[in-house]
């Protein structure tokens, strides 16, 4: 399933590159209308590395406002979410350095969908409407994220890069500042503690029930 | 041979790619029932890890207030300043300075203790050696001190004997004289004196008398 069908964009009214040249004249209603398409894959990446909305917040926020004030150096040679990228990535390294996230101990619950939420995604997927089903998917995501949790934080962040980004081993080489070889055992090792962890049974013909249940 | 556990990471790197779903293991894999379990295995996973993914996603009625409280960000920082956009210039000498602190470069195991080795001698070196060589030669200057010098007066022990000596005189070889001979003989005062107890230093003085006396 391709990351860009799982996020809703903001509306196309205004064309990206015309967004981006207004936002680089220090226009914050384009910057903010800019942010809006793609905050939802930011944050996603940000909460499945940091295991906690408020980080998650914190952290994609943080990225907002680096690139609002790095958007001079955008010349357009890449596109504008590959550069919106790097600057998530190295975010999250220097956040990886100055502090450490709360996760382990304080806050290890997840906030997770409510009811409401998983009724307005109904048209996505009308057969988890009912209640059980919306337990069972508060299960499987902390599940999920609790096995996210066992990984070190660039096993994470790896993993993370190549099965939700689609990134290459070059491409996750480059921007973690690692050589393609510990990328590539990053990943197995990062896949091999999440099938330990999370335990998935094969022969079920729904392994995501499966898990959750 | 087949061996299953050395095809794990490219039965991985497989699951992972998503151009390789659509098509079907290798061949070799494909025969093995334990690597096709595996692969089986391993595509539930990410697909697990994929439906996570959606489902932590906030709901629709959190963006807004995401969105609020980032406006609200960004203008509190512009308003400070602290959010200015930067010029490609100041970013450039920024990532050069970021670049010459926390870039890291790969060395060889073997390399690097070499270059510490090195480094250790060489610091031991530098700390031996710390006379500058070209240093002017140092300037000597005299001055005449006037230190009075206590001069110790040595003592020499003067050791004084005296000795007293009958003056012989003949006399007629009586009885009476020859017990005053023998007695006389027998007198401490004629025994000779011997230097036990001079030491080279002590300055000797005999006197010696001659005569009778009174004992």
């Amino acid at each position: 399933m391709s990351a860009m069908k799982l996020f809703q964009v903001a509306p196309l009214t205004t064309s990206e590159d015309e967004l981006i040249r207004r936002a680089q004249a220090a226009d914050m209603d384009a910057f903010c209308l800019l942010a809006q398409r793609f905050e939802r894959r930011i944050y996603s990446l940000a909460l499945h590395y940091c295991h906690n909305h408020q980080d998650a917040e914190d952290l994609s926020q943080e990225v907002w406002l680096k690139s609002y004030q790095a958007l001079n150096t955008f010349r357009g040679e890449s596109s504008f979410y590959t550069w919106l990228r790097k600057i998530t990535i190295n975010c999250f390294l220097n956040h990886r350095r100055i502090r450490s996230f709360r996760w382990r101990g304080e806050t290890t619950g997840i906030q997770l969908l409510d009811v409401d939420a998983i009724e307005t995604n109904k048209h996505r997927r009308p057969a988890l409407a009912d209640s059980e089903n919306v337990l069972l998917d508060r299960i499987m995501v902390e599940k999920v994220m609790q096995a996210l949790s066992e990984l070190t934080s660039q096993q994470r962040l790896i993993f993370l890069l190549k099965h939700h980004e689609g990134m290459t081993y070059e491409e996750i080489a480059k921007a973690v500042g690692c050589s393609q070889g510990t990328a590539k055992k990053s990943i197995s090792r990062a896949v091999i503690k999440l099938r330990e962890h999370l335990n998935v049974d094969v022969q079920s013909k729904n392994p995501f029930r499966a898990l959750s249940g | 041979m087949h061996n299953c556990k050395a095809n794990r990471e490219t039965l991985i790197a497989l699951a992972l790619d998503p151009h390789a779903h659509t098509q079907s293991l290798p061949a070799e894999l494909e025969a093995c029932a334990a690597c096709r379990e595996e692969y089986a295995a391993l595509r539930s996973l990410l697909r697990v890890v994929d439906e996570a993914k959606q489902s932590a996603l906030p709901a629709e009625s959190f963006w807004p207030g995401y969105n609020t409280r980032l406006r609200q960000r960004l203008e509190t920082g512009s308003n400070a300043g602290l959010l200015l956009p930067e010029t490609e210039k100041q970013i450039s000498l920024k990532t050069l300075l970021g670049n010459l602190f926390s870039s890291s470069v790969r060395v060889p195991i073997p390399l690097a203790a070499a270059l510490l080795v090195f480094l250790g001698v060489s610091l031991v070196f530098a700390l031996n050696s710390r006379r500058p060589l070209s240093a002017p030669p140092p300037l000597i200057v005299s001055k005449t001190v006037e230190v009075p010098v206590i001069q110790e007066k040595i003592r020499e022990n003067t050791v004084t004997r005296v000795i007293y000596r009958e003056r012989q005189r003949r006399q007629p070889a009586s009885a009476g004289a020859r017990l005053v001979a023998g007695r006389q003989k027998a007198s401490p005062m004629e025994t000779p004196m011997s230097l036990v107890g001079f030491k080279p230093t002590n300055e000797v003085q005999l006197t010696i008398i001659k005569g009778s006396y009174q004992r």
